[in-house]
């Protein structure tokens, strides 16, 4: 099974995807599911719009969809009740994104959306890669402070973060590392020096294609084992039971 | 349709566990073999080494490369813009006269410096007196923003600059603005997302446009992979044969700029 960890879905300033065309671009690049998440004006503002919005498409397309949710955690007391909604109602994780949500990864504002995922048992992805709020010691930072959740690294801290990977593993192994916006030569350093078991297959999708990111890591690791873990069970691992 | 890599590097594996110290003629011929089995015919050639070490030095290695490999390396040089004024020049000076190089590389957060340091205007000074352009690592916080090589060449309007890498992938809607007002401001496609490539086409159009790889220090499969990115973009096979290679070449002055 081939899974994408994370797409967007819905009409945003900067992305725009309907499920019609990812789910056709799955079929076409043999992608069997999806974890999608909301675009850049829900992951800011409008929460609740975004995840019922993710919701409805989730349970239209119940074996290819799974989606996260997004609460900014800004919003305090309000946005635990939006995440703790979210995934009662079957979202299976948390979208954080401290650029556009303006938050400096390791700043405590975020525990009590972190605290909700830990009683869920559900994994949290964050954006990573950008200077000072997306800073990948950052989310080490939280990652340690919260060893029984299992954190996904966004896009493996693309841009120029790559010389941090290695240690970022050492410190928090409970972080994998995404690799959507990523190259190969990034690759073959996680692969390397941080092994295939912490890889995590994403597109980023509308942003990057499946037919020219799939089969570079395929090329890369050839082994049948390896891509079982990059593109599926170590997301799945996370996951838990699928529907 | 012609290949040109408008930014590879030259030396070892970069994830060997440290800087390539050095560039061999064992180096070039992996760098070779890796560039022909891609299908790129030409490439501007960077050093590795250079940057971390010493530039008169690695700029030699490159010289060294290029003799083995004529038909398929153009050279760029370094130089470190901390040396006093006369030792830029120099370099600058043997690079072209000496050695033949197309133009010079410089890496803000790897060699340390700022584009407003003194030295910098010396760089200026030397590749509009030469006419060769510069390159710039770009799309990485602090020294190396794309607004802060688009502001370089703001300054410098008689200097072809490049970005490296068209801001990466946070950084690259930075550059359309500077494509679409300077003349002397140019964008190698290495690094941004591929929404983002064909954003910096669909604004900018495909003139200015070059592919890049960073291949050569890094695993083959980048110059692969930013091929099939090339491709994958959504336009004319005449513009995509001006971005694979043409413009390139017309930025070194291997074809007319009027071809």
């Amino acid at each position: 099974m081939v899974i994408d960890s994370h797409a967007h879905l819905g009409q945003g300033r900067f992305k725009s995807l309907s499920t019609g065309e990812l789910l056709r671009q799955m079929d076409a690049n043999g992608i069997d599911r999806a974890i999608v998440v909301p675009v850049e004006e829900q992951i800011v503002a409008y929460n609740h719009e975004g995840n019922t919005f993710i919701l409805e498409q989730v349970r239209a397309h119940p074996g290819r969809l799974l989606g996260f949710a997004v609460a900014n955690p800004w919003f305090g007391p309000a946005a635990v009740r939006e995440l703790e909604w979210a995934l009662g109602e079957g979202l299976r994780g948390l979208k954080l994104h401290p650029v556009y949500q303006g938050f400096p990864m390791n700043l405590d504002l975020v525990d009590p959306l972190i605290e909700v995922a830990a009683r869920h048992r559900v994994p949290v992805y964050a954006h990573c890669g950008s200077a000072h709020f997306g800073e990948p010691l950052r989310l080490v930072e939280l990652a340690r402070r919260y060893p029984e959740v299992t954190f996904l690294m966004g896009h493996s801290s693309f841009s120029d973060f790559w010389n941090d990977l290695p240690r970022c593993h050492q410190f928090a192994p409970n972080i994998l590392f995404e690799t959507s916006r990523n190259t190969p030569g990034n690759f073959q350093q996680i692969g390397s020096q941080i092994g295939t078991g912490f890889m995590v297959f994403g597109s980023n999708a509308p942003e990057h294609y499946y037919e020219v990111d799939v089969p570079v890591l395929r090329e890369m690791f050839p082994d049948p084992a390896d891509q079982e873990k990059i593109f599926c069970t170590n997301i799945t691992r996370a996951l838990g039971e699928l529907p | 349709m012609i290949v040109v890599d408008a930014h590879t590097h030259l030396g070892n594996d970069i994830y060997a566990g440290k800087w390539s110290d050095e560039a061999t003629a064992a180096n070039a011929d992996e760098y070779a073999r890796v560039m022909q089995a891609a299908g790129v015919s030409k490439a501007f050639t960077f050093t590795i080494a250079g940057l971390t070490g010493d530039p008169v030095k690695g700029n030699d290695e490159l010289a060294q490369a290029r003799d083995r490999y004529p038909d398929l390396m153009l050279p760029w040089g370094t130089i470190d813009p901390y040396w006093p004024a006369g030792q830029i020049r120099q370099e600058m000076r043997r690079c072209v006269e000496g050695l033949g190089f197309h133009g010079f590389k410089l890496h803000p957060w790897l060699q340390g410096f700022s584009l407003t340091v003194p030295g910098m205007e010396v760089v200026a000074e030397e590749c509009a007196a030469m006419n060769k352009p510069v390159i710039f690592h770009d799309g990485t916080a602090f020294y190396s923003t794309p607004l802060q090589v688009a502001y370089y060449a703001r300054a410098h309007p008689q200097v072809k600059v490049l970005s490296g890498h068209g801001g990466l992938a946070e950084l690259w809607a930075d550059t359309i603005t500077a494509a679409k007002e300077l003349p002397n401001y140019f964008i190698v496609l290495n690094g941004p997302v591929q929404q983002g490539m064909q954003a910096i086409y669909d604004a900018v159009g495909p003139g200015k446009l070059m592919f890049g790889s960073d291949g050569g220090s890094f695993h083959p499969a980048v110059v692969t992979w930013y091929l099939r990115r090339a491709k994958a973009m959504r336009l004319p096979p005449e513009h995509l044969e001006q971005i694979l290679g043409l413009n390139a070449l017309r930025l070194v002055g291997l074809v007319p700029a009027a071809a």
